[in-house]
């Protein structure tokens, strides 16, 4: 039941609360469904990212995330904590796939992930800095290890994204912010992030290719196109 | 809250919001920016996987709740590479209600054996991103659902003269 006897078909939803989402959502309104979506789309989308799963597992990640929420709309006990309860169901069903992909078979050359077009070294480069974003974020608690999820791969969303999926109040984000980004600076300095990319950036300056891979005469990238990883698709 | 200590970033800080003092940080940000794009709107697959459970959400079933994943607890004595072929062992519980599932792995499929505690329901409902099938339960509370395509998976037991049971959405 609700005061909306009639619907405005081209109503706005970026006015209406979280909460008075569920409520319609639970009415079968697609619209309030996909707008709920919508809202916290970029924010379940940074906290799988973070966890680095192969781009089929993070897809099912993100399925299996929604779906849950589908089925959790009338279950959910406070309407307004979809954003935690987000947060928290994103987090676990990752976990959960990565520790299946460890014990995953060897997959059939067909269903390999797409070619990747960086050259080794490039990869291998990037795979090493994502491996320890992973350790300076597993490092935090709750709420500062979402906020760094949202800080790394959402940048700049506004104060009361933050708040909404953090389980925090607009008010507290500015402090738990400052305080997570010295962390993980910290962190970053600890582990030699900055020395890497300090002198990729000298090259940089100099005018040579920026990156801090070792510079290689003229990488094979694109004429020996390699598959990479051990998922499905 | 410690957010009002003084700074321990090594390099000069000038906080505006929480902005500055950190260039590593700002540096990674731009990197992992570049290389992903910026998280935008969910894509079409999710979306459609998203509105299929949508769709066919039971608000109506008793929700049981993931009490047991082998893939959660895996034995620390033996490699990965020998659970590879292992079946994966899940326990749902609900008030009067328990199901035990065995989740084998074939290519792109799986074949779900479960049973229900206590028998009585009468057909198990394996809902997909494509779609849902049912299998029937035997008397003993058993069923075997083969040539589930793998992604997201929720059952609903459903049983005469009682509500259904669910199990949440899980990746298989």
């Amino acid at each position: 039941m609700s005061l909306l006897g009639v619907r405005v078909a081209d109503q706005s939803y970026a006015e209406v609360s979280t909460g008075e989402l569920v409520k319609r959502a639970l009415c079968d309104d697609d619209t309030a469904w996909e707008a709920l979506m919508n809202r916290f789309a970029a924010r379940v989308h940074a906290v799988v990212r973070s966890h680095g799963l192969s781009p089929h597992d993070a897809q099912d990640a993100e399925q299996t995330v929604w779906s849950n929420l589908a089925e959790h709309l009338s279950r959910i006990r406070t309407p307004e904590s979809v954003g935690p309860w987000l947060a928290t169901a994103t987090r676990r069903e990752c976990g959960r796939l990565l520790r299946l992909a460890r014990r995953a078979p060897p997959a059939d050359p067909e269903r390999l992930h797409a070619v990747d077009h960086r050259s080794p070294e490039a990869a291998a480069v990037a795979a090493e800095r994502d491996r320890l974003v992973r350790r300076a974020i597993a490092a935090l608690g709750e709420p500062d290890r979402t906020v760094a999820v949202l800080e790394l791969h959402a940048p700049r969303s506004p104060a009361a994204e933050i708040a909404e999926f953090a389980g925090l109040s607009p008010a507290e984000v500015p402090a738990v912010r400052r305080r997570v980004r010295r962390r993980l600076q910290r962190s970053l300095a600890e582990q030699g992030y900055g020395h890497d990319r300090g002198a990729g950036r000298e090259r940089a300056r100099d005018g040579k290719a920026g990156r801090a891979a070792p510079a290689e005469p003229a990488a094979p990238d694109s004429s020996a196109p390699r598959r990479s990883g051990t998922g499905r698709q | 809250m410690t957010g009002s200590d003084a700074p321990d970033s090594p390099l000069p800080a000038q906080h505006r919001e929480g902005d500055g003092g950190e260039p590593d940080l700002d540096r990674l940000v731009a990197e992992l920016e570049a290389e992903h794009g910026p998280a935008g709107r969910v894509g079409a697959q999710v979306r459609a996987a998203a509105g299929a459970a949508y769709a066919a959400r039971r608000d109506d079933a008793v929700m049981t709740e993931i009490t047991d994943d082998s893939a959660d607890t895996p034995p620390t004595a033996v490699r990965d590479a020998a659970l590879a072929e292992a079946p994966r062992y899940l326990r749902f519980d609900a008030p009067g209600a328990a199901l035990g599932l065995e989740v084998t792995s074939i290519d792109d499929h799986r074949t779900l054996v479960g049973s229900v505690d206590p028998p009585g329901a009468t057909t198990a409902e394996v809902r997909t991103a494509r779609g849902s099938a049912l299998f029937p339960v035997d008397e003993h509370g058993a069923f075997v659902a083969a040539e589930v395509p793998a992604g997201p998976v929720s059952l609903v037991l459903h049983r005469p003269g009682a509500a259904p049971v669910t199990t949440p959405w899980l990746t298989v």
